[in-house]
């Protein structure tokens, strides 16, 4: 078994998505889980490799690097998070990789009213499964630490059971 | 020299007022008595890494008696910058990878008349400025004006093509390359040599870590993020000089903000690089260091460049300032604050050294 994660956001960008993509490679960094991310120097997760893909070039030139790292990986089971430039290379993969479990998860709500609706569906249709998550990320991504701010213990109690929940769901597709 | 130049400025400043009122007044508008940003130590003042023109703030009213901020210049140089301002605020308004936009003084008008280039922009009427408010809301509005910057960043090539006709940008290697120049403005106005060694770390540090800055490459960061380009009025904080925004290094305005939270308040310094580390990916409190470190190297070499132009009281307070700076940077290279009677002892100098028309300029600024 090997997972593969490929993103379109990662940090340093900054997003919801992004922050969420960082979050789920750190809870799911029991698996053998390598993170496929664009970007040159994305920021690191212990225990979790990072395959960086260059996004500089033509778009054609980024789907092939990215469509070049899955088949150095071979994963059995890869996540993707929505968005054009994983989704054009995921389904690619897919298609020439049929026995791979594809998990589509909707991390980038901006992502989801754009552009590649046809090719998400396409996707989506070949998915084991599709992970929407909630309609707002403070249900999700820790608040932050401030300091004139208490922080809301019902809150993180909250995100706590919810990420105990997710992970345990998406680790049920894996295999 | 000093009193050649300071003579020269003020000459400079009463033509320029003298051509520039009448031509005002034909579009309605009339100049304030008092213009305190002609005055005080403007006359030294000369951006190192960026391209800053020759141009007047005036304050002014309009036709109507509403305040108003004009600039004005007829130079060359500052006719790009004022144009430049101009280009960034519209395109800044339209990119489609920036998540959230700046609030800015509107632009009420913009004309050329005799050889003159002119931009009237909006006042902000605040009841206080950033540094007389409370420190909870001083750390709301700055961190959130920081966050600002930071939704917008370059990540591919469609975004470079965008912005790189409008904005600078500077990568990993153009870091490297400035503070390789700091180095040998320093060596060139034969400065003290524990200035020139302790730069000369830095460059050391920041060649090692060349990645690091890099990795935190291609956001937005307006590299003048300091209290007097703020105005607040309500809950709104407006950027001003837009001139000064680039792709850059995240923690370039980060680092100048901190740097002057250094001398001005440290308590809401502290309070950042706190929330930094307690909050974000320790690639980034690393990424922050090493532009605090870049940015007090700039401090101490634009000081150093103004001792041949300072005589008296003044020369005293630049070389002051020197020293200053470079107990803040030998602190930061341990990645520990300076001592706080360290910046008593200095501001005890500098009150002392200052004059007049500066305290005059200093007021209501920060």
């Amino acid at each position: 078994m090997t997972v593969s994660m490929l993103t379109p956001l990662f940090p340093p960008d900054t997003s919801d998505s992004a922050a969420y993509a960082k979050l789920l490679a750190a809870q799911l960094s029991e698996l053998p889980l390598t993170v496929v991310a664009y970007g040159r120097l994305p920021e690191s997760v212990p225990s979790v490799p990072i395959v960086s893909v260059d996004k500089s070039g033509s778009k054609l030139l980024t789907v092939l690097r990215c469509l070049l790292a899955l088949q150095r990986l071979r994963p059995t089971t890869l996540l993707v998070h929505n968005g054009p430039s994983a989704d054009v290379p995921a389904l690619l993969y897919k298609l020439t990789h049929p026995r791979v479990r594809v998990i589509y998860i909707e991390s980038d709500k901006q992502a989801l009213v754009n552009k590649s609706y046809w090719l998400q569906q396409q996707l989506q249709n070949r998915s084991q499964a599709v992970v929407s998550l909630p309609e707002h990320s403070w249900a999700y991504l820790p608040a932050e630490v401030l300091p004139f701010a208490a922080p809301d213990l019902n809150a993180t109690q909250a995100q706590a059971t919810w990420w105990r929940e997710h992970v345990s769901m998406i680790t049920s597709y894996v295999h | 020299m000093s009193t050649n130049t300071q003579s020269n400025w003020q000459a400079h400043v009463a033509a320029q007022l003298a051509t520039l009122t009448p031509i005002l007044s034909k579009r309605g508008y009339t100049l304030a008595e008092q213009q305190p940003h002609t005055g005080g130590e403007r006359f030294l003042m000369k951006n190192l890494t960026t391209t800053s023109g020759d141009k007047l703030i005036l304050y002014g009213n309009d036709a109507g008696g509403k305040p108003v901020v004009i600039k004005a210049t007829c130079d060359h140089a500052g006719r790009q910058e004022l144009l430049h301002e101009r280009q960034c605020r519209a395109l800044l308004q339209n990119i489609d990878f920036a998540y959230s936009s700046f609030a800015t003084p509107a632009e009420l008008d913009f004309f050329t008349d005799s050889g003159y280039t002119i931009t009237v922009q909006q006042y902000i009427d605040q009841t206080s400025t950033f540094l007389e408010r409370p420190l909870e809301q001083q750390f709301a509005f700055a961190l959130q004006a920081l966050k600002t910057q930071a939704s917008a960043r370059i990540t591919t090539n469609s975004h470079l093509r965008k912005v790189r006709s409008t904005f600078g940008i500077r990568t990993g290697a153009d870091y490297l390359r400035l503070i390789r120049a700091f180095v040998a403005a320093l060596e060139h106005k034969q400065a003290d040599r524990s200035a020139i060694d302790t730069v000369q770390q830095v460059q050391d540090r920041l060649v090692d870590q060349q990645e690091r800055i890099e990795q935190y490459g291609g956001f937005l960061t307006h590299t003048d993020f300091v209290p007097h380009n703020f105005r607040i009025a309500g809950d709104t904080m407006y950027l001003l000089d837009w001139s000064s925004l680039e792709f850059g290094n995240k923690h370039e305005s980060w680092a100048r903000f901190l740097n002057f939270m250094t001398l001005y308040n440290p308590e809401l310094e502290t309070l950042l690089i706190t929330y930094v580390e307690q909050n974000r990916a320790p690639e980034e409190r690393e990424s922050l260091q090493l532009m605090r470190l870049y940015r007090l190297s700039e401090l101490i070499t634009y000081y150093t460049n103004t001792l041949q132009n300072s005589e008296g009281n003044l020369l005293a307070l630049n070389q002051a300032r020197v020293q200053f700076w470079r107990d803040v940077l030998l602190a930061e290279l341990q990645n520990k604050r300076v001592e706080r009677d360290v910046v008593a002892a200095y501001k005890t100098t500098r009150d002392q050294l200052r004059s007049a028309g500066e305290k005059e300029r200093q007021k209501n600024l920060h």
